[in-house]
């Protein structure tokens, strides 16, 4: 039996859209609660246990407890709703920048259950005193205690990072569970190592998981039909047997290889509850397109509505930042795409929805009929739009970064825009964040803070003639200082996230290959393995340099009214701001700034990158910022640029907004100096586009517009000697045409969803907190960005 | 050589072909009333204000809540921007011709689609042994150059072999009419037009503006005024009325005389395409 026997093609699309709106009904999400309580309760049952098999029981008696359903709209079981919470802070709406203070505390996410008649106060304090005397948490808490003079004004800020990877199911979906299990088991019978043996045992635990998942589901499926109707019971009749069948055996068409794709993306995000952030699905058309078989176009793209329904999570879709990547070439240069790349595109551009993540790969000879159906994500208003990859620069990148010429073409994208290696790379993405903007004020102002005035970091005899003087030498030597201390700070992070070894994915991260825990802080279980650090600051130390440099033509015997007037906030001082605000910007194609934003981007990502992780090997340089830019700006004083105390910082590499006054031509010129080759763990840039310039008259032809005027001398410039820019996020609209949606959201968005980007991310633009929409509007900035 | 530049930037396509690397320099001998880019009329500069600015900046009162009274400016040194002052700048910047040709170079990268650089202004041929010397070395650098000017040079066809794409801006065929709106005569610009046409393409650009040359027996008189002209080297094209740069007469203290009333309809731009075309004229779209 198989799909489009039992349904019509308009029937699987009428389900997904009141899937959806049944998922989007969702105001509380206590799944997540409950997979810790029942972990919490099997505690007694699993002493004496080594950490990965007891990590594989815990999972196992979530599998096995955790209330499972399946809604009448299903045409696929299985769900993550129960691995969320509803604290992403950016679709938040009691979000605010001047009160939030990073993920630190892990069971702060208790205080936000809302108690009644079921989860009650006392349910959840038992809950919540449990985690907190786990091991994990008191190291970690140990961690943030020792750095807090330096993370609590955002010098820099470590985390723990869960989720942040791309598995490889792949072999799953070919083989079946059931072979993968039998490999297994003859590796622990050759095994002679008893950690890696335990370890593989451990695993094989966690596959068996799946197993039990999909048949409580068939269980579920099977009762069901025993009372639906006649059309329900064939569905659910082969939901049943589907069930029975996939991810335990090989998957034989599209619909089986779905359905086995979700339970195991269940699982995965189940065994880190509720912290699965940023999984990516990995090159989803590559992956699904040898089982679209005799599928049409339009047929693939109904079964993918349901696929994109199941990463939307309750009412604001919480499930954050899961990529979904589509196109690219091979690793000999062939263009990858196929059909599910364009059915893929169809379900998106139908359903519209906040998640999952839309990536596209790009090269040199991706087909114009890639670009053409693209152009209607690009021009149609509160339309989600694809972040961009350049597959000529990323291969480069990551060829100079230590990766195998075989892995290329699986390079995916977990979270926002990190380059990693399906199935083999341990990034450890978001490790590390660094503030450049907050050490060039340690360096300005010797150590004290200008929004507190409290000594937060390390001093130097010098008088403000000579901090001035040396400002360039003396912030390099600062951010050096600072970069050894998130480091180490950032490695006893992962060392206290060990605790919580994640069997199930290690077994799609090379786990089963090489016997470790992909978290193991002694043994490497991934095949590549690093630690990202986030960077944050480019344009505003590059302008402040600039900006003394002029300061010091024009004033150079008093050094303290600069001094004086950034302590003030440029209140007592307009004029010097006025000053300092004409002063060469970077971003408007004029040497001087550009090649110094090139050296401290070369500078800064040698220093992060000479920093090794726990296991040895290098941090990554990530010049992303993903909305944090207006958090960091948020604990950063007055700049020499003129940039006032407490603004944000510039997005990613891009120009401070209001700075870079030459439009989008002489942005992309200054942003081509800049060496992506160093940007190894990813960078940001955002384009906000008038949708005006692009003048054809239907959306196909407008792609291929966009393709000429944006992409190709962006990302396929044969004039730029140096490497191209590799990533790019856009939004073709304008600051007016958002503040009428915000102002009249009923008309302009009458469903509810108008999508905008906001950074490696789309969301609903309605369900943003103020400070985030306004952030948007206010990067939307017209002289930075006209054609 | 120094050039005072108001306004750069790239544009695709509307001011030449392909992306384009647009220069506006400061200075015209006319004062269109429509005009978009006000601040570059002035041939000294015309100094702006925006938000922010203090009225106690001018000692002599030109600034009153925010808003800039530029007669009261006139015959003034403006020491107002001697020094950067919050909210208040002069219109252009100045620069070496040299340095100009180097960043052009620096942003062929830029030049896709056949692109290249466009003078504009202001009037760019007010200050010709500049424009030459420009226009000569970027063709020493292999760059495609456009020019678009208002035709009112005497010896205009003196730089065409500099100049990759001409485009010469056509208000009105009447000199009456023509001297009272914009305020000089339109003889030279006929005859310009006329000599030109038989040694180089032009691409001439007409903006209607209702009141003033839109109705069809301007058409008529534009058809009439351009008969003479070598047809196989013009193309016309009509530019409908438009208030972009409505906010800026105000930041430079100018007063905006269009009342909103001269905006073009659908029907008159066809009308007038297809006199046009109906005398036999190429008509294109930018």
């Amino acid at each position: 039996m198989k799909a489009y026997d039992i349904y019509t093609k308009e029937l699987i699309d009428e389900k997904a859209s009141l899937l959806f709106k049944e998922e989007r009904s969702l105001k509380r999400l206590d799944g997540w609660f409950l997979a810790r309580e029942i972990v919490c309760d099997a505690q007694k049952y699993l002493t004496g246990l080594s950490r990965e098999i007891r990590a594989a029981h815990e999972l196992k008696n979530i599998i096995m407890n955790i209330p499972l359903s399946i809604s009448e709209h299903n045409v696929f079981a299985g769900t993550q709703r129960d691995s969320f919470a509803r604290s992403y802070a950016l679709i938040n709406p009691s979000f605010e920048v001047e009160t939030f203070s990073g993920y630190c505390d892990p069971t702060a996410i208790y205080d936000d259950i809302e108690p009644n008649a079921e989860f009650t106060t006392e349910r959840i304090a038992k809950v919540k005193d449990f985690t907190k005397n786990t091991e994990f948490v008191r190291k970690l808490t140990k961690v943030y205690d020792e750095y807090e003079q330096y993370t609590k004004e955002v010098i820099f800020f470590i985390e723990q990072v869960t989720g942040h990877v791309i598995p490889d199911f792949r072999p799953a979906l070919k083989y079946g569970i059931k072979g993968i299990i039998e490999k297994t088991e003859e590796s622990i019978r050759l095994e002679i190592n008893e950690e890696k043996r335990n370890n593989l045992i451990a695993m094989k635990l966690t596959l068996e998981c799946v197993i039990l998942l999909a048949n409580r589901y068939a269980d579920i499926a099977k009762s069901q039909a025993d009372s639906a109707s006649e059309e329900r019971k064939k569905q659910l009749e082969l939901l049943e047997s589907t069930l029975r069948k996939v991810p335990y055996l090989p998957s034989e068409n599209l619909f089986e290889a779905i359905q086995a794709f979700l339970l195991l993306w269940q699982v995965m995000c189940l065994e880190q509850a509720p912290n699965p952030f940023a999984f990516s699905v990995g090159n989803a058309d590559r992956i699904f397109e040898p089982y679209r078989k005799n599928l049409s176009r339009e047929e693939a793209a109904s079964l993918f509505k349901h696929f994109l329904v199941f990463y939307n999570v309750g009412d604001r879709s919480w499930a954050i930042s899961q990529n979904v990547l589509l196109g690219g070439k091979s690793n000999d240069g062939e263009d990858l795409t196929n059909l599910c790349t364009y059915a893929f595109l169809d379900a998106y551009y139908a359903m519209n929805f906040p998640q999952p993540i839309l990536s596209v790969k790009l090269h040199k000879n991706s087909p114009s009929k890639l670009y053409e159906e693209l152009g209607r994500f690009f021009f149609t208003p509160g339309c989600l739009t694809p972040s961009l990859f350049n597959d000529e620069s990323v291969f480069e990148v990551l060829t100079k970064a230590g990766i195998e010429k075989s892995d290329l073409e699986d390079y995916s994208v977990a979270g926002c825009q990190e380059p990693l290696i399906m199935g083999k790379d341990n990034g450890n993405t978001t490790n590390s964040w660094l503030n450049l903007g907050k050490i060039f004020e340690m360096t300005i102002n010797n150590g004290h803070s200008l929004i507190s005035d409290e000594l937060l970091g390390r001093t130097r005899t010098a008088s403000n003639n000579e901090i001035l003087k040396n400002i360039k030498e003396y912030f390099y030597e600062d951010a050096k200082y600072y970069i050894g201390h998130m480091a180490d700070a950032a490695n006893k992070a992962s060392i206290a996230l060990s605790e919580l070894p994640v069997p199930f994915l290690s077994s799609f991260m090379g786990g089963l290959e090489t016997g470790y825990d992909m978290r193991d802080i002694k043994n490497q279980g991934t095949r590549y393995n690093a630690s990202g650090c986030l960077i944050h600051g480019l344009s505003v130390v590059t302008d402040s340099i600039m900006a003394i440099e002029e300061y010091l033509k024009a004033y150079p015997n008093n050094p303290d009214r600069l001094i004086d007037a950034i302590k003030d906030n440029f209140i007592h001082d307009p004029d010097i701001r006025a000053f300092l605000k004409k002063a060469p910007k970077y971003g408007n194609n004029i040497p001087s700034p550009d090649l110094l934003a090139q050296e401290i981007s070369i500078k800064i990502s040698d220093y992060i990158k000479s920093m090794k992780n726990y296991l040895g090997n290098r941090f990554r340089a990530d010049w992303s910022t993903p909305s944090t830019h207006l958090l960091y700006g948020y604990w950063v004083g007055a700049t020499p640029d003129g940039r006032a105390s407490r603004e944000m910082l510039g997005y990613g590499i891009d120009p401070l907004y209001g700075e870079a006054t030459m439009g989008l031509g002489f942005r992309i010129l200054s942003c081509m100096n800049l060496p992506f080759k160093e940007m190894n763990g990813g960078y940001a840039s955002h384009f906000g586009i008038d949708p005006k310039y692009f003048t054809a008259d239907s959306y196909e032809k407008k792609g291929l517009q966009f393709k000429e005027r944006i992409i190709s001398p962006l990302f396929f410039n044969d004039m730029n000697e140096a490497l191209c820019p590799y990533y790019l996020y856009v939004n073709v609209t304008t600051a007016d045409t958002l503040k009428k949606v915000l102002a009249d959201p009923k008309k302009y968005a009458p469903n509810g969803v108008y999508i905008m980007r906001i950074h490696g991310t789309f969301v609903n633009f309605l369900d943003l907190s103020p400070a985030i929409q306004n952030d948007i509007i206010t990067r939307l900035d017209p002289n930075s960005t006209s054609i | 050589m120094l050039v005072n530049i108001f306004q750069k930037g790239f544009n695709f396509s509307q001011d030449g072909p392909g992306n384009r690397l647009v220069y506006h320099l400061q200075g015209c001998n006319m004062h269109c009333p429509w005009c978009s880019n006000p601040e570059g009329i002035n041939e000294k500069g015309s100094i702006m204000v925006t938000n922010g600015i203090i009225d106690d900046i001018c000692p002599r009162g030109a600034i009153v809540s925010g808003s800039l009274d530029s007669i009261i400016c006139k015959g003034c040194p403006k020491i107002c921007i001697q020094a950067p002052h919050t909210g208040i700048q002069l219109s252009y910047s100045t620069y070496e011709t040299d340095d100009i040709v180097e960043e052009a170079f620096r942003s062929r990268s830029m030049f896709f689609s056949n692109g290249g650089v466009t003078f504009t202004g202001g009037e760019p041929t007010l200050n010709m042994p500049v424009l030459t010397e420009l226009l000569k070395k970027l063709k020493q650098k292999d760059i495609n150059t456009a020019i678009e000017t208002n035709g009112s040079h005497p010896d205009l066809a003196s730089i065409i072999n500099y100049v990759d794409y001409l485009i010469i801006d056509f208000k009105h065929y009447d000199d009456e009419k023509h001297r009272k709106t914009v305020g000089i005569s339109n003889t030279i610009i006929k005859r310009n037009l006329n000599k030109i046409s038989f040694l180089t393409k032009i691409i001439i650009r007409i903006p209607l503006i209702k009141g003033f040359n839109a109705e069809e027996e301007n058409a008529l008189g534009f058809v009439k005024a351009l008969s003479d002209c070598n047809k196989q080297n013009l193309s016309i094209e009509l530019l409908r009325f438009h208030e972009y740069g409505k906010s800026k007469w105000t930041q430079c203290g100018m007063e905006y005389k269009m009342n909103g009333n001269e905006y073009i309809s659908k029907d008159t731009l066809e009308m007038f395409t297809r006199i046009f075309k109906g005398n036999g004229f190429n008509m294109i779209s930018t």
